[in-house]
């Protein structure tokens, strides 16, 4: 009986050698970079399908593509969006190279087929949209100022902060909790003049991916969402450019080959011109002004077929001065801030199955306050610095062993430098110069992943992940399992549901004394005192692509929790705590805040048409978002500040033929959660026994504000719309466009505030608006 | 820095603009306001009774005016007895040698006004009195301030809460002498060191370097409502919208206000 099983067991292994074997001979791997024709730019998320073997596979973000098949003869047909799709047959394949171009589709050939990039319901990701740069250049934007964060403020899930801002909140988690990354590299401060501009230049743009729920692994560090742009690598055939005017800033765009087909670069820069704009208005004696201006750069290198190399930057600053001068007296004063990243990346194949991706980053933010002053022979000088500086590496992998597996893999390992506050002030009404530094606190934050997608059957997918992230400040030592999954079962033709899961950890923190998103706001690592948030989601969703029409319907309730988010404390004042940095160099910033818990919930609704004369999205939110901290609100859970029950947001542009454009925005937000007085009254303290007099307060007089946040402003809504005209002139086009602002003058509430009225002897609830209607023009050259 | 806010308030004013607000106002009615704080070793049981005024009615009573002709009743391990209103010094008033109160008694009061709105508000009062085992005032050189502290031995089987206060006693120029509470408070809750000698302190700086002739230290084992409601008064700052509002604790149901409890020890320290 035994040697009966032994024998079994023996024709088992040989028979799955043997198949094992005959599949390692029969099957071929196909692989490539697919790129844009003309222009010779990787195009990321292109639709490599087989219909024979009902298989498909998407290309990576670098372009690179591979399918493994039995030897065969087949079609291979390359869909993406807005590009015409492509069909090529392969007979007797074996394993090869094949690079691809696609073209552009022009208006006249929009009957070719209308198929869609990756369809949505295919894929196993859920909570994620990918944002057309296209599309953000057609809608209207503040000051005419095209900005990718505040088009992604129109997307379901997502809320604005105040009027006007470029703060984030997605899916009830906070500004802080977003991984923005440009090329690899993290931005700190994503917001140039104080949150009314986004620092990401359209121009220099080609992708833009926002994540919202159902993380795949090869992301983590913050809770809520990660905004991934990536860089054009710039036209590797010809010298292409544009050059912008607009009401406040102007922009140039160059790009093109060093060596043709090879190498090429691209540069692109912005600068806002206020400042040069009322410099002859200003008084001589008193000069003061405001400007940014942001570069980005970047370099690629294709050394063979199998190894590219790109190098990429971005520098950005602001700037506030005011400097004035007197016969006698001269004082100068500046704030300045910025962020500066560097890629180097070196994507390498192994071989046609394993594709590499190794990246060195670099990444700084700096706040820098300067204050100098002169009378006579005395002077007085401060400087004031902050910064968070990463220097990293990310080594990523794409194992594609056959169609139904896509395994990613790899490591990242950041090293975070902080230099909270530098404080140097020279006086000479001093002998002794002050020169406060507070330690540098460095600190190692890692993470191993490995994910897979996986297609066991043709109606199920999944991808399974899992990540270990650690963190090491100081003594301290944090370690973390992180699981993530999300799956997708197909219901019909076209037609998913979706479900995922994901434990997300977040080592610093943003420390705020403001709220508005001033640069003073400052980074700092989880510590005992301020442990590391963490937060867990589930999502479930449904997902129709109506592929002929171009639109996807998705539809998606999630539930997140989340553990030690930051808040401020009752009575810390935005202005006057650490508004000072030189004045108080020794306040700690922790003293400000507090942790607690947050829960959100909700269903988001999101029908999206990506191309077709007619392109646009219908976003609805639905939501709740409770805070609970034991020291807010005496430990009752509260209404987070921007939880919103409803949000909706219409975008539609319309190509009515070659030379005009019309798009239009409107959106609506339920009032934010604010907390307001609602009476007054005199409250007696306790005197003390023999107490006969008093140098503090006995009665006093206390407002009642009823619950926090229990009061809701006025709901927010505005229409924007714009008018683009093309022109083709005799060498290059020309777009001059019109757009409007808040098209019926709207006042929604910026805050308010209570103000006594003799006449009536009561208080009247005030409101303060930001921008009434704002028409912008500009002019883009392209050529 | 300032001069940097400064300007961008006012870059964000000279587009902005202001008016009243068109939104619905919460529904707001006046409550009765009571301030109350018991104790064993007080020969006179006294509640302050006031209105609050909703903001945006026009105000019909001057604020803190006393309610006078409410009907107020304390229930407690005593049975049940009514305060009476003196207008002399607008407190409702209960003489302790009719109603003593019993340690660690739970008490709860109840204000009638005549319009029908009725208030209640409990409170237990603590179990015993510290002792303080050390009090010190410390000169300090840096700014010819002066250190107070205090040191006492916690009760090891409640949850307590303490305020350390103290009056300075001065003479008056013409010889009487007085005692004046500075409007020190230092709250504190043995949440952490339950059971301990517990060291309490603070400083204290007179701009006129008048440091008395001596210190009433008082070490107050008070309510649980007594302490919520200093630590909410230590975060107070008033409407603004530049800050976070802090919410003023009240444990009156149906109205506003503290009703708390406490034990007093004192300890005499001469210059």
């Amino acid at each position: 009986m035994i040697r009966h099983n032994t024998m079994k067991v023996k024709i088992a292994v040989i028979l799955l050698l043997s198949f094992h074997l005959i599949q390692a001979q029969v099957k071929h791997t196909i692989s490539g970079y697919v790129t844009e024709a003309g222009s010779k730019e990787n195009l990321p998320g292109v639709t490599i399908m087989v219909p024979k073997y009902k298989a498909s596979v998407s290309s990576n973000n670098y372009g690179f593509y591979s399918l493994t098949l039995p030897q065969d003869t087949f079609d291979l047909i390359f869909y993406y969006t807005g590009y015409r799709s492509k069909k090529v047959t392969i007979v007797n394949n074996k394993t090869q190279s094949l690079n691809l171009e696609l073209s552009p589709e022009q208006l006249e050939e929009v009957t070719v087929t209308a198929q869609q990039s990756v369809k949505v319901s295919d894929e196993a990701q859920m909570s994620s949209i990918d944002i057309p740069v296209e599309q953000i250049k057609q809608i209207p934007a503040f000051m005419g100022e095209k900005d990718v964060l505040k088009v992604i403020q129109l997307m379901p899930g997502v809320q604005k902060g105040s009027e006007g801002s470029t703060g984030i909140y997605v899916r009830g988690g906070g500004p802080d909790q977003n991984l923005i990354i440009l090329d690899e590299a993290t931005v700190y401060n994503a917001n140039h003049l104080f949150g009314f501009f986004s620092v990401f230049n359209g121009d220099a743009l080609k992708s833009v991916e926002l994540i919202k729920g159902g993380f795949p692994a090869r992301y983590g560090g913050r809770l809520s969402s990660v905004i991934d742009l990536q860089m054009k690598e710039g036209n590797k055939e010809k010298i292409k450019g544009e050059a912008g005017i607009g009401l406040i800033s102007s922009r140039f765009t160059l790009e093109g080959p060093i060596i043709k087909d090879k190498c090429s670069f691209l540069i692109s820069g912005r600068r806002t011109y206020i400042d040069a704009l009322i410099y002859p208005f200003l008084k001589k004696e008193s000069r003061g002004g405001y400007f940014f201006y942001d570069l980005n750069a970047k370099l690629n290198y294709v050394i063979s077929d199998k190894d590219r190399l790109y190098l990429s930057g971005y520098f950005g600053r602001d700037k506030f001065y005011f400097n004035s001068r007197f016969t006698d007296s001269e004082s100068k004063s500046g704030l300045n801030w910025g962020n500066a990243t560097t890629t180097l990346r070196w994507n390498h194949l192994f071989n046609s199955r394993l594709f590499s991706n190794a990246s060195v980053l670099f990444t700084n933010y700096k706040l820098g306050i300067s204050s100098s002053q002169k009378f006579g022979s005395d002077f007085f000088n401060l400087n004031y610095n902050s910064q968070i500086q990463d220097v990293g590496v990310k080594y990523h992998f794409d194992f594609i062993p056959a169609p139904e597996h896509y395994i990613r893999f790899g490591l990242q390992s950041l090293w975070h430098r902080f230099v909270p506050q530098a404080l140097v002030v020279k006086s000479s009404f001093s002998t002794e110069n002050t020169k406060i530094q507070s330690t540098p606190i460095n600190t190692f934050e890692n993470g191993i992943f490995i994910e897979d997608d996986w297609k066991p059957t043709e109606k199920f997918r999944v991808n399974l992940g899992f990540r270990l992230s650690s963190f090491l400040a100081n003594d301290k030592h944090f370690l973390n399992p992180e699981p993530r999954a999300s799956m997708r079962y197909l219901l019909g033709k076209d037609f998913s549901v979706k479900a995922s899961y994901a434990l997300m950890n977040q080592y610093l923190h943003l420390l705020s004394n403001t709220g508005l998103g001033l640069p003073t706001d400052l980074w700092v690592p989880a510590t005992d005192r301020t442990r590391p948030q963490q937060s867990q989601q589930i999502a479930l969703g449904l997902a129709k692509d109506f592929a002929p029409k171009n639109i996807t319907v998705t539809l998606e309730g999630y539930y997140k929790w989340m553990k030690n988010v930051l808040g401020y404390k009752e009575g810390a004042s935005f202005l006057a705590v650490g508004s000072e940095p030189g004045a108080d160099a020794g306040v700690d910033w922790q003293n400000n805040v507090t942790a607690g818990n947050g829960l959100s919930y909700g269903a988001e609704l999101f029908i999206q048409k990506k191309a077709g004369n007619f392109t646009g999205w219908i976003g609805y939110t639905l939501s709740w978002t409770w805070l609970q901290f034991d020291s807010l609100n005496f430990g009752k859970r509260f209404p987070a500040r921007y939880d919103r029950r409803h949000d909706i947001s219409l975008v539609g542009s319309y190509k009515f033929n070659e030379r005009i454009r019309l798009s239009a925005t409107w959106v609506y937000g339920t009032g934010n959660a604010i907390t307001l007085p609602l009476s007054s009254y005199m409250i007696e303290q306790h005197a003390l026994p023999n107490a006969q007099s008093f140098e503090g307060f006995l009665p006093y007089n206390v407002n009642d504000y009823g619950e926090k946040n229990s009061f809701r402003m006025a709901p927010y809504h505005r229409l924007d719309i714009g008018i683009q005209f093309h022109k083709q002139l005799k060498r290059c086009e020309r777009i001059f466009e019109f757009s409007v602002y808040n098209v019926y003058s709207r006042q929604n509430p910026f805050y308010y505030y209570t103000k006594f009225d003799s006449n009536f002897n009561k208080f009247r609830l005030m409101q303060v608006s930001l921008f009434p209607i704002l028409p912008s023009v500009s002019w883009t050259y392209k050529f | 820095m300032k001069k940097i806010v400064t300007l961008f308030l006012l870059f964000i004013l000279l587009l902005s603009c202001e008016k009243e607000a068109n939104v619905k106002l919460p529904e707001v009615k006046s409550q009765p306001v009571i301030s109350s704080y018991l104790s064993l070793e007080d020969t006179i049981h006294r509640i302050r009774l006031t209105a609050s005024q909703p903001l945006y009615e026009a105000a019909s009573t001057f604020p803190g005016m006393p309610i006078e002709d409410a009907s107020v009743s304390i229930t407690g391990p005593g049975g049940n007895a009514s305060f009476n209103y003196n207008p002399t010094d607008g407190y409702y008033e209960l003489k302790s040698v009719q109603y003593p109160l019993q340690a660690g008694g739970n008490y709860q009061v109840k204000v009638k006004l005549k319009n029908g709105t009725e208030a209640t508000a409990e409170t237990t009062v603590p179990h015993q009195t510290v002792q303080i085992l050390d009090a010190s005032v410390i000169k300090m050189t840096s700014n010819n301030g002066v250190f107070f502290k205090v040191k006492f031995q916690d009760d090891p089987n409640r949850l307590n809460y303490y305020r350390f206060s103290l009056n300075i006693i001065r003479v008056t120029p013409s010889n009487d002498t007085i005692y004046v509470d500075p409007g020190i408070n230092v709250m504190h809750s043995d949440i952490s060191n339950n059971g301990a000698t517990i060291e309490l302190g603070t400083n204290y700086y007179n701009s006129e370097g008048d440091y008395g002739i001596g210190y009433e230290f008082y070490v107050l084992n008070i309510s649980e409502s007594y302490f919520k409601f200093y630590k909410s008064l230590e975060n107070y700052t008033g409407d603004n919208p530049f800050s976070e509002p802090a919410l003023i604790y009240t444990n009156v149901k149906n109205g506003l206000g503290v009703f708390g409890a406490y034990r007093s020890s004192k300890k005499v320290i001469w210059n």
